[in-house]
């Protein structure tokens, strides 16, 4: 039973989201900052489901009902994005 | 769970049912309720658009129309079609798979009665005003588009509001319960491949269900809460409109798939039966529809096409909608290829099954008109979308379903019915239902869901549908009489009426409790085994005279949710009640001891170890996902609409607050973790240290939310607050990190009871599979902070 | 010839999804109708061999080849489709060039919905603007709409011109047409909008160009004439 790899994990959680507070605090552009945080975001949750919620270790089946779920509603929070602008002169 | 004796009463029996047959006739009883109810609303619909009118010659009022045209799409499309698709669905997979029942029993009823109370709600909105918008529930008119009121008062449609959000939670049950039943629980050697095309279609739906109902359960819920709580996402004048659109139609296109395909996976079944040979090209109709439900998922900007968002998002989804077609091409060509050198018997069950292809393939053709972007500056709107939409989903999906009651009809009864009378009703259906909606596509310039009309032109083609729509309507009375005449005078059906090849045809007419004597075997080459007769065997936990695996919790938990719902809109005493019944309910059902006996040897490729309640857990996170993925895809939607007014990053949320709560979650999903090690390693101190510490974390977490939330009031940040640019804001904060909110408080109501039971020394060794489930679910709500804190705090 | 450009592209699209949607249709159906007249159960026909048994569960049957070329066909029949969508879409959803030049020789009017009426602007919709409940162009003139609403989401549409737009509080959405005939066509809301949306319609009057002036000249500031 190898507990250690549990703190390892949660040290790389808790880092990341310092370095997220510190971040927004720095001279980069918004758009950098903000591309930055939510890569974290994104990493810190892919850590959460592999190791705490043992993804790594189960089949990969499993994954992959989580993963269609993604899939299923990428279309919707990136398309409607694109019907905000108005083209029509 | 208990049991009852063959004297018990039948209320008995049918209120605590968990049987996954006696649940299919609930729901096919109550689906046909809807189906009568919703048809007579259609035949008050059509006698008043029969002839032009005015309002004093109406046999409705202006008021009682708009209801009418609402309910009447609503109760078919949710309360009729897919249930009872799942009345099949719930009766015949197990026997068509070799399983002796769903993989969650309890769940499985507990689904039923959601619907009947869901049910009970949209009856009652009916007594102070039944929803009144279209089905498609359209804001601002659903919200405060009339001069900055609800154009709707509150009450009926708010009720409505509630039977939505229940026939949601019911479906998301049920699909759960139907993803792991269809994946862990086939019979030893029924490889996917040899599944038959209804039980495919099943799977195929249950999974869309799984990830399109989430959104519309969000959009519902965001929709009560500018109503009744003053939030302002949907009668934002920025893109308030186009949010619930896209949020309705991305649920609501694939919704119309949902509907459809358990039809044809019928149909599927019932060809090969009556062609006497297999289908045609059985893998590439799988795969067809499987590709069908991916695309499904988007195509629904052709519901948006003339909203006046840019033409190249236009032209993207026309592409897409016509890119649909092709599967459906496929599977219609595969099927009609099925006739040739065959030997087509034309009972009722295939009249209906061939007549369901005929009328969708109209229904196909006339959509691809649909899918063009620039038809649809004409169409869209008019009666040529609703003869399309009704080609496909009484003509494709009623049709076929109601083959599927004949078909079945002698195996759930015991009888067969009179086939001439079946033949008859199915003559004056096709008739009817062809009189009624061919001659709309000659008037696609009039508009839906208009009270009546003053264009003399548009009356001839009304005046055929509204005869189409009697005939029709009446000769569905000879379905009922029919069935309902058949069960005492139907002669006896054997096992195998038809001389079918699917599994369910191996047991009696009508089956016993357990389905199977004995699990049958099937070998590679598709044989099927079945073990010799022993009738002296009855299978674990049934028995010959008793009824077994009765539980009255479900309908318990049912009937809390609904009360706690209505208080949530009327008052908050019954509110209380609600919940004060749900925990009394909640905790019967946890302390029950129900045994669902497992089948060794069950194929379950390519879940093979994974048990089946963690596989229903993480098919419920799937649906979770699509649900915080919405909500939180709403918020941005709605910031980036707004624009340069948003507050700035730091000027209104107290980050530090933000981060110690994200360090405190952090803390508590490892806590939650060294839980488990610790339940597995036999350690009930340390898991109950564990459990306390993450309760103690949990529970910190909301403190320092209510902390930071009254901190906020007081600065004005409200629902109504003083400087205008903050009320949206407001809105989506609140909204969202309250939904997560909520999730945390149901996590330590789930530890309180985990540690109770740890106290008596549960859950050590091999029975930690309770804290690891609890840990999914904890993990995520974590996960869902760790996106939350960034998108609101940081950004 | 049709009575708007509008209408005019719109029924050269419509009539080719027409043409060949008939005649799959028919095909399709005829097709079918002869295979089940053909392949009906009669006494003297035999069981095939491949009957599904019970005991046995079927093997595949049938080629991929039917369903690829059926595909084939569908999608180069689509393609055509898909372009001529996109031809006529490129050409109704942008103003045409020629109004971009000052002054400009295309109309621009506003047109608000509100429950249960239409109101059109000839000179913008300011305070005091003066509206129309009726629309009038002038033949030949390219016209261009700009469609908003004051309370819940409507939808404008000229029925006899095959256009539309919905009508969106907060938004404005832009249609164009060019009236090619003089007549009196409908203008009806096509999104509903509450209990009296069936009365939501109106008329576009479509006249030449001197009585047009004409009207124009002594109404346009006079809110309702």
């Amino acid at each position: 039973m190898d507990n250690r790899i549990y703190f390892v994990i949660f040290a790389i959680l808790v880092g990341s989201t310092a370095g997220e507070v510190t971040l927004i605090r720095s001279s980069l552009a918004p758009v950098v900052i903000s591309t930055i945080i939510l890569a974290l975001a994104g990493m810190k949750a892919a850590l959460v489901a592999l190791f705490f919620q043992h993804l790594k270790a189960e089949p990969k089946a499993l994954s992959s009902i989580v993963l269609l779920a993604l899939l299923a509603i990428v279309p919707l929070l990136t398309i409607s994005f694109l019907q905000i602008p108005h083209t029509f002169h | 769970m208990h049991e009852a004796s063959a004297t018990s009463p039948a209320w008995k029996r049918w209120l605590t049912t968990t049987n996954h047959k006696d649940v299919g006739i609930l729901y096919l009883v109550t689906s046909l309720i809807f189906f009568v109810t919703a048809g007579v609303m259609a035949l008050f619909i059509r006698t008043q658009l029969a002839v032009p009118r005015g309002t004093s010659n109406s046999i409705v009022t202006q008021s009682q129309y708009t209801q009418l045209v609402t309910t009447h799409g609503l109760l078919m499309i949710l309360w009729f079609l897919s249930p009872f698709a799942f009345a099949f669905a719930n009766y015949f997979i197990p026997l068509q798979i070799g399983a002796r029942d769903l993989a969650f029993p309890r769940l499985n009823s507990m689904s039923y009665w959601f619907y009947f109370f869901s049910g009970i709600a949209m009856g009652l909105s009916f007594l102070i005003g039944a929803p009144n918008t279209g089905w498609t529930l359209y804001a601002p008119l659903t919200d405060r588009g009339c001069g900055g009121t609800l154009c709707t008062a509150l009450g009926g449609f708010d009720l409505g509001a509630i039977g939505l959000v229940l026939m949601v939670t019911s479906i998301t049950m049920s699909s759960v319960n139907f993803i792991v039943t269809i994946l862990k629980m086939r019979a030893p050697g029924m490889k996917l491949k040899f599944m038959p095309l209804f039980s495919w279609t099943v799977l195929i739906t249950v999974f869309m269900m799984l990830y399109a109902f989430p959104s519309l359960l969000a959009g519902a819920l965001i929709l009560f809460a500018d109503r009744n709580l003053g939030t302002q996402y949907f009668s934002l004048p920025q893109g308030g409109f186009l949010l619930w659109a896209n949020i309705f139609w991305f649920f609501g296109h694939p919704e119309v798939y949902i509907v459809l395909f358990p039809a044809i996976g019928l149909v599927g079944d019932i060809l090969p039966t009556f062609t006497r040979r297999p289908l045609y090209g059985a893998k590439y109709i799988v795969m067809s529809i499987a590709a069908a439900a991916v695309i499904s998922f988007i195509v629904w900007g052709h519901h948006m096409f003339v909203t006046g968002v840019n033409p190249l998002v236009t032209k993207i989804f026309t592409v897409s909608t016509v890119a649909v077609s092709l599967p459906f091409d496929v599977m219609t060509i595969a099927m009609i290829e099925s006739f040739v050198k065959a030997k087509i018997k034309l009972k009722t069950p295939a009249l209906f099954a061939i007549g369901s292809i005929a009328l969708f393939i109209i229904g196909g053709i006339t959509g691809v008109f649909l899918a063009s972007v620039a038809l649809d500056h004409d169409l869209r709107g008019g009666y040529w979308v609703v003869a399309h939409f009704h080609y496909v989903m009484v003509g494709g999906s009623a049709m076929g379903l109601i083959g599927g009651l004949y078909y079945w009809y002698p195996k759930v009864t015991g009888h067969m019915f009179n086939e001439r009378i079946g033949k008859t009703h199915f003559a004056l259906s096709f008739i009817g239902f062809n009189l009624l909606y061919f001659p709309m596509f000659f008037v696609s310039d009039m508009p839906r869901r208009i009270f009546t009309y003053d264009v003399t032109a548009w009356a001839p083609w009304n005046e055929l549908a509204t005869l189409g729509a009697f005939i029709f309507g009446g000769a569905q009375l000879l379905l009922f009489l029919n069935l309902r005449r058949s069960l005492k005078t139907g002669a006896v059906a054997g096992s195998n009426p038809w001389n079918g090849h699917t599994l369910e045809w191996s047991v009696p007419s009508p089956p016993p409790a357990y389905d199977f004597e004995q699990i049958p075997r099937i070998t590679d080459d598709g044989t099927v085994r079945f073990s010799g007769p022993s009738s002296a065997h009855i299978p674990n936990g049934y028995s010959h005279t008793t009824m077994s695996h009765l539980s009255q919790w479900p309908l318990l938990i049912a009937a809390a949710a609904f009360v706690f719902l209505i208080g949530a809109v009327f008052t908050i005493i019954i509110a209380l009640v609600g919940v004060a019944l749900g925990v009394y309910a909640l905790y019967g059902y946890g302390r029950e001891r129900f045994v669902a006996e497992e089948e060794p040897g069950a194929e379950s490729w390519p879940f093979n170890n994974v048990p089946k309640l963690k596989l229903g857990v993480w098919v419920f996170l799937g649906s979770e996902v699509v649900f915080f993925s919405v909500l939180l895809g709403a918020y941005l939607f709605v910031r980036t609409n707004v624009g340069t007014t948003w507050p700035q990053v730091d000027s209104v949320f107290n980050i530090d607050r933000g981060f110690l709560n994200t360090i405190i979650l952090l803390t508590s999903s490892l806590t939650a973790v060294l839980g488990l090690s610790f339940a597995k390693a036999g350690s009930k101190n340390g898991l109950l240290a564990s459990l306390i510490t993450t309760l103690a974390l949990g529970a910190g977490f909301l403190i320092n939310k209510g902390l930071e939330w009254s901190e906020l009031f007081s600065s004005g940040f409200t629902f109504n607050p003083a400087s205008t640019n903050l009320k949206v804001p407001a809105t989506t904060y609140f909204i969202t990190t309250g939904a997560h909110g909520i999730h945390v408080f149901a996590g330590l109501v789930m530890i309180v009871y985990l540690i109770s039971k740890t106290l008596k020394g549960h859950y050590l060794k091999d029975e930690s599979a309770t804290i690891e489930h609890f840990g999914l679910y904890w993990h995520f709500v974590d996960i869902v902070w760790i996106f939350l804190f960034p998108l609101f705090y940081l950004l | 010839m049709a009575v708007s450009n509008t209408a005019d592209l719109f029924f050269q699209l419509w009539n080719t999804f027409l043409f060949l949607g008939i005649v799959i249709g028919a095909v399709v159906f005829a097709v079918m109708g002869f295979l089940l007249v053909k392949y009906r159960a009669k006494d003297s026909t035999p069981e095939p061999e491949d009957v599904p048994v019970m005991g046995r569960l079927p093997a595949h049957r049938g080629h991929v080849r039917t369903l690829l070329v059926s595909v084939t066909l569908s999608t180069i029949i689509l393609s055509v489709l898909i372009f001529g969508t996109f031809s006529v879409i490129d050409q109704i959803s942008s103003v045409p060039p020629q109004c971009n030049v000052t002054p400009s020789p295309c109309m621009r009017i506003n047109a608000v919905g509100e429950r249960f009426f239409w109101t059109f602007y000839y000179n913008g919709t300011g305070t005091g603007a003066a509206g129309h409940p009726v629309l009038r162009v002038p033949t030949g003139k390219t016209v261009i709409l700009d469609v908003t609403s004051v309370d819940v989401v409507h939808n404008l549409t000229i029925i006899e011109y095959k256009i539309k737009t919905d009508a969106v509080p907060g938004r404005t959405n832009t249609i164009w047409f060019n009236s090619t005939e003089t007549g009196t066509f409908r203008i009806q809301c096509f999104e509903l909008c509450g209990n009296q949306h069936w009365t939501m319609y109106t008329s576009l009057f479509a006249m030449d160009p001197t009585s047009f002036a004409n009207w124009f000249r002594t109404n346009n500031n006079v809110t309702g004439a």
